[in-house]
């Protein structure tokens, strides 16, 4: 009877603090909050180019590869109000393919880390549990022009981007989503290297169908079998071991395949491109900095630079014991205090862009950058 | 070549460990632990404890010891291990015949299956884990290539020392680096036999755990149960075959820290009481967080040795003092490291913790982490029956400890995560998993002693001649023993 009590004061606190929770969060922000934004553009395709026919109002920036994109320049919307957007592209051609971006509060453009992938027609819903809002500007999307046998590219065609339907983040969302999801079939996610130390997946059936399983398995082998104590923890652990063997072959799936392209052919035991570059690019610069001398000496300070920061961290990695450290804008102004006779900058891109050394983002006012060696993917400078 | 002298280090682990438990005895006058099984695994973590302090003064002192003398010294530990072990298993004791039936048989199976699965895929990845690449190793292999004194700084201080190089988590503690260095002087830099590390820290835990549980629990399926429970959760496992975080190692030390402290405030032996002091020791020498969990440790030790009667006082006593704090603005005074600041709005520890406190509601990180996502399998569902347990059985001695720790330990991580800049590692899920690991073996633990208790409660059937639950009155004799170092 205690036990019966203590459960019901418990439940009755429980529902109490959740009630003040509620209370609370509902003054700070509307609950019922929902805006729906229905925008309308068309764009023309010309010899191969994104033009617009008219932008009914919408920001569109042009690209020098071509592509084309399109931002919702809503400045009144704070997104940190909100936990969750939906955006949807009606009537895409297939030969357009599209991606969703987000623009940093610095005003940088970024891929949206998570969403359904780019696929006939439409791109819908979208819920990326992974960006933090509060840094979100300006939601936008991005075309890019796929040519393809038999389509006529001087034909104009109507695009629609409906749906910017922002909710408004309130205390219980996350309670409601979790039984949505608890109760929903999900597919399994795998996430990035960089994020398997921290998340292992989800689960691929409804975690609550399989826990009703479990317990209507064991309540019917208890029943039918169980005269003991001893015998009822035999079933619960059987239970255990069913669902144990079920995760087992879902964790050997995810070992063998990982089909995310950031970083994770590694996790199949093969290294992946990203590392094969960064292993192959350290050792042609200490090849060529030990070229005349003996040893690379400790006086040798190498700053590496990349817009991917894991390949900037490996090759840091694959540098080292060599006098290494990270370079990046901010930190660029410490550059010139270093009185060290021998100091380079390393910059290195996964994909074929160019002369890579252009996109070093160093001051020239902090001193004379002298290119030593420039490859495909990396360039190497003296700073003086 | 490479693989026969990573067996001669990892048998150095055991010899030390077997020398340090060897001096204790000496030290305290006891008897050593009759299990064989058990003592070799308690060894291992005091070989590991014993290397960790071992290189870190060779470090701190700049001895500029040759690599060539600690590889002798290692691996005359590790013949002293050999004629260690010939010796005591002479002398050994049988194991407790195991009475859990075929059933007992099947889960060891399991078990064993288990971590030969994760052992394999382990020994398939090269180091892959963003933590070791970014710190732990990276440390390692400076010290590999040009040796242990060289300094590791953070950027602004690298800026104007260049004999110094730089790592990102160079203010943590260089425990996990260290062991990485000295597998290294055996194997070379072989990142996959270096990897091997940790499945042979799992396989080593699992079976301390085992023997661990064994001694306090009546039923003999519960522990064999709870270990395969144990192996099969998918964030551990992520965390052995991606080898290279020290989040693992946190956890068991953790787990050997409170466990060793509860044995020893349960029999006050000295021997026990040496063996808890070098486990609490260990913490803060893994990671930073060991700081916080050995705060918690001795706050939960100080709570537990209150007597229950001053117990109100001594909350009464706490929310006054917390009433004051907030009334006057809380405390901000300067140090010889810098200022001290426990304001309502700011907590500020110099060089350990700086954080600035408003209510984030990440909740919705909570759920994902804990219960949608695949990370615990079903264990955290199981915290209602945690909460329910936890007060049926309050006044249960032996369990006191654990739970005190568990319950502050959960209030820390909500403060931490809903009131602190901290949400956003939870939000950004970079955090909150890893620090949930350091405490699943204590919930683990814990909760096979409520399972036990809950079992051992008559039921109806069992008639007016079953014998009474006797809760709190300890362990027989045999875990007296069992719990000692060798």
């Amino acid at each position: 009877m205690n036990t019966l009590r203590f459960i019901a004061i418990l439940l009755l606190s429980l529902a109490l603090v959740l009630l003040l929770f509620a209370w609370s969060a509902g003054r700070r922000v509307d609950a019922t909050a929902v805006e729906t934004l229905d925008v309308t553009g068309a764009l023309t395709p010309v010899h191969g180019q994104l033009a617009v026919v008219y932008d009914d109002g919408l920001e569109f920036q042009s690209e020098a590869d071509g592509s084309l994109s399109l931002f919702v320049n809503r400045k009144d919307i704070d997104f940190s109000q909100y936990a969750q957007v939906e955006m949807a592209i009606k009537d895409r051609p297939p030969q357009l393919e599209a991606e969703l971006l987000w623009q940093d509060v610095r005003g940088e453009t970024h891929v949206l880390p998570v969403g359904r992938s780019v696929s006939g027609r439409s791109i819908t819903p979208l819920n990326p549990d992974w960006l933090d809002w509060t840094e979100v500007r300006q939601l936008g999307v991005r075309f890019v022009l796929q040519p393809q046998i038999g389509w006529m590219p001087e034909e104009p065609f109507k695009l629609y981007i409906r749906h910017l339907r922002l909710r408004s983040q309130h205390f219980f969302d996350p309670l409601r989503r979790l039984w949505s999801e608890l109760t929903a079939f999900q597919p399994l996610e795998i996430q990035s290297i960089n994020h398997l130390g921290n998340q292992s997946g989800r689960f691929l059936y409804s975690p609550v169908a399989l826990v009703a399983c479990w317990i209507a398995l064991s309540l019917l082998i208890l029943r039918v079998f169980a005269h003991s104590r001893a015998e009822m923890l035999t079933c619960v652990f059987i239970g255990w071991l069913v669902l144990v063997l079920f995760q087992t072959k879902l964790n050997l799936a995810r070992w063998q395949h990982h089909p995310d392209a950031q970083a994770t052919g590694a996790a199949a035991g093969v290294i992946n491109n990203l590392d094969a570059l960064a292993l192959r690019t350290s050792n042609q610069v200490k090849q060529f900095l030990q070229h005349g001398q003996n040893q690379v000496s400790g006086a040798v300070r190498l700053l590496v630079f990349s817009s991917d920061d894991f390949l900037r961290t490996r090759l840091m990695y694959h540098l080292l014991p060599m006098n290494v450290a990270k370079f990046d804008a901010q930190r660029g102004t410490l550059v010139n205090q270093i009185q060290a006779d021998q100091l380079y900058l390393l910059v290195l891109e996964s994909g074929p862009e160019g002369d890579v050394c252009l996109s070093a983002p160093v001051d020239p006012a902090q001193g004379t950058l002298t290119r030593v060696v420039s490859e495909r993917n990396y360039c190497l400078m003296r700073l003086q | 070549m490479s693989v026969l002298m990573a067996v001669v280090y990892l048998l150095s682990i055991y010899g030390f460990g077997a020398a340090i438990s060897r001096c204790g005895l000496r030290l305290s006058g006891g008897s050593g632990n009759p299990l064989l099984l058990q003592t070799l695994t308690l060894n291992f973590f005091l070989g590991l404890v014993g290397q960790m302090v071992l290189l870190n003064l060779i470090q701190l002192t700049g001895w500029p010891v040759p690599v060539l003398v600690i590889q002798v010294v290692l691996m005359l530990f590790a013949a002293y291990f050999l004629v260690w072990l010939l010796r005591e298993w002479r002398q050994r004791t049988p194991a407790p015949t195991q009475s859990g039936g075929w059933f007992w048989w099947v889960l060891l199976t399991a078990v064993a299956l288990q971590w030969l699965l994760l052992w394999v895929l382990n020994a398939q990845l090269p180091l892959v884990a963003w933590d070791a690449w970014v710190g732990w190793a990276a440390k390692a292999k400076l010290w590999y290539e040009q040796g242990l004194e060289l300094a590791t700084v953070s950027f602004s201080d690298w800026i104007g020392l260049s004999d110094a190089r730089v790592n990102q988590i160079a203010h943590y503690p260089d425990g996990v680096s260290l062991i990485y260095y000295a597998f290294a002087l055996f194997a070379g830099w072989n990142e996959s036999v270096l990897n091997a590390l940790w499945p042979l820290l799992l396989a080593n835990f699992t079976v301390y755990f085992y023997h661990s549980m064994r001694a306090r629990l009546h039923h003999p399926l519960l522990p064999m149960g709870l270990c395969f429970v144990l192996l099969s959760i998918p964030f551990l496992q992520v965390h052995v075959v991606m080898a290279g975080y020290a989040d693992l190692w946190m956890a068991m030390f953790l787990f050997l820290a409170i466990h060793s402290l509860q044995t020893f405030l349960q029999h006050r032996h000295w021997r026990t009481f040496l063996l808890a002091l070098v486990f609490i020791c260990a913490l803060p020498m893994i990671k930073l967080e060991g700081w916080l969990w050995l705060c918690l440790l001795l706050f939960a030790w100080t709570l537990k040795t209150i007597n229950p009667v001053n117990r109100l006082f001594y909350w009464a006593c706490v929310l006054f003092l917390l009433g004051l704090w907030l009334f006057f603005g809380g405390l901000e005074f300067d140090t010889a490291i810098g200022p001290f600041i426990l304001r309502p709005d700011l907590i500020s520890i110099p060089n350990v913790i700086e954080f600035r406190l408003y209510f984030t509601n990440a909740m919705d990180a909570f759920a994902n982490s804990l219960w949608i996502s695949q990370n615990w399998s079903l264990l955290w569902y199981s915290l209602l029956a945690y909460v329910v347990f936890n007060h049926i059985h309050r006044k249960y001695s032996e369990a006191m400890l654990y739970s005190l720790f568990l319950n502050w330990a959960f209030v820390f991580i909500l403060i931490l995560f809903f009131l602190t800049d901290a949400a956003s590692w939870a939000q950004n899920y970079t955090t909150l998993n890893r620090f949930i690991l350091h405490i699943v073996p204590v919930y683990l633990f814990i909760m096979a002693q409520y399972l036990d208790l809950q079992l051992r409660l008559p039921s109806p059937e069992d008639g007016p001649t079953k014998a009474p639950l006797q809760a709190s009155t300890g362990g027989d004799e045999a875990a007296v023993q069992v719990d000692q170092p060798g």
